[in-house]
């Protein structure tokens, strides 16, 4: 049962550098087939038996959809139960890139042990917020009992220890490159680490002019909108003005001035990716204004819904046309779908990459699919030019 | 984007790793994030590591649900 999908990526190389990057996907697009005919609560209930990763968001998602598309507005508690449980699913990835699996391209030691320890309590955290209701109904009183899951001691402590090295307000300070080696070069702990090869050459590279998702920006949400219901296949190919766009923690936190500086000097490359997932972790587990897991929902004809969250790895859309009380459509546009288009951030940023041997792309490519973190597993291979 | 096809653990290989049944293919993954993982036990499993443990109910309900999309893809 060949359903679960991945990425098949083939470099094409001509003994100095990479031409080009092949990208097939075997993604199971269609999975949202199964939703039609569904009444709406089904349909929020099967979106989490579906999908694995990023399971709340994409429940999330499905709920904001089925609301819009039936006129219903959730009260803010729900909203920020919502949000919550979204953003201790956005903790647990970003702990599992900058404590396993950076370490390991980088040839350092990975932290399985403190990656399934923080799981495990932002697990109780979402556990307890599921178990509360709040998220679900439109109305109910805030959840203040789960409300230090995301913050709390713990993370930061985690954060300090491990992570960053130094206090998570203290990083959250770091405001340009200059600032970024000097924590880099100090701090004993698995991000500074990484961050430190990443410095050192190992991430100047992976640019493209490829644009970005715009933050909550409702009007243009509600064109993409528009396009997932008229173009049939958008969703597997998504594109703006005609061209694709790179989604992600980069996208969201371009005003930030750590990331507007290292933008500038060395544009959308696989360093500043890196920074934009540190500055996210660091926001969410200091409670602070944050662009990861911002989510709403809007309703671009009656009876039709939208909902979208910023995940993990970016911009995620749920569209669902309801009539007679059943689901008659409904599409899923995932931020891998933009970063992994054939011709998006990934296939164009690839165009940068200098390597006298095969195992030198190869390693290079690993560090590039890492910076834009697709949400399937993926192989690769080179082949001459 | 990312499916949750449950995976029966067949037999535990090291304390941390188990050979699971995909839909007909055998896989050796990882346990190092969950934790207690029994032969006999469904897993969600994503690039080679079992993110959560389900209970059998609830796995063979998602199984049907993607033989179903199996079914209409070979339709």
């Amino acid at each position: 049962m060949a359903v679960e999908g991945g990425l098949a990526l083939r470099a094409v190389w001509d003994g100095r550098a990479v031409q080009r990057v092949e990208i097939r996907s075997g993604r199971p697009l269609e999975a949202s087939r199964l939703l039609r005919g569904m009444t709406p609560q089904q349909a929020v209930d099967t979106v989490p038996m579906l999908f694995s990763l990023c399971g709340r968001a994409q429940t999330v998602a499905a709920l904001l959809a089925t609301e819009a598309a039936r006129g219903e507005t959730p009260g803010e508690p729900a909203l920020h139960a919502r949000k919550l449980l979204v953003g201790a699913e956005i903790a647990q990835e970003y702990l599992w890139r900058l404590l396993v699996d950076w370490p390991e391209l980088l040839g350092q030691q990975a932290q399985w042990p403190l990656l399934a320890e923080a799981r495990r309590r932002l697990g109780e955290v979402s556990a307890r917020l599921l178990a509360g209701g709040e998220w679900k109904r439109a109305d109910g009183s805030p959840p203040s009992a789960a409300e230090p899951g995301v913050r709390g001691g713990y993370l930061e402590a985690l954060l300090e220890r491990h992570v960053l090295g130094i206090a998570p307000p203290a990083w959250a300070e770091i405001a340009d490159r200059a600032g970024l080696a000097r924590w880099a070069g100090g701090a004993d702990a698995a991000a500074a680490r990484c961050c430190a090869r990443l410095l050192d050459g190992e991430g100047d590279f992976g640019r493209s002019p490829v644009g970005f998702t715009p933050l909550a920006d409702e009007e243009w949400l509600m064109m993409i909108a528009v396009e997932m219901g008229k173009t049939p296949g958008y969703p597997a190919r998504p594109a703006w003005r005609g061209r694709p766009l790179e989604t992600g923690a980069l996208a969201r936190t371009l005003r930030v001035p750590l990331v507007a500086d290292l933008h500038a000097r060395s544009g959308n490359s696989v360093l500043t990716r890196f920074a934009a997932r540190v500055v996210e972790l660091v926001s969410l587990v200091a409670g602070r204004e944050r662009s990861a897991g911002r989510l709403g929902a809007l309703a671009p004809a009656p009876g039709c819904g939208l909902g979208w969250v910023e995940t993990a790895r970016g911009l995620l859309l749920h569209r669902v046309e309801i009539e007679g009380g059943r689901v008659l459509r409904y599409a899923v546009l995932a931020p891998t779908e933009w970063n992994f288009h054939p011709d998006g951030a990934l296939a164009q940023g690839a165009r940068e990459i200098r390597a006298g041997d095969p195992g030198e792309v190869r390693r290079r490519l690993s560090f590039l699919v890492q910076a834009l973190d697709p949400c399937v597993s993926w192989e690769m291979e080179v082949c001459r030019a | 984007m990312c499916l949750a096809i449950p995976a029966r653990v067949e037999r535990l290989v090291e304390p941390e790793s188990a050979v699971v049944d995909m839909g007909g293919v055998r896989k050796e993954i990882s346990l190092a994030l969950v934790d207690g993982v029994r032969e006999g036990d469904y897993v969600i499993v994503h690039v080679g590591y079992a993110l959560s443990r389900l209970d059998p109910e609830e796995a063979e309900g998602t199984l049907r649900l993607f033989a179903e999309l199996a079914r209409e893809g070979a339709a």
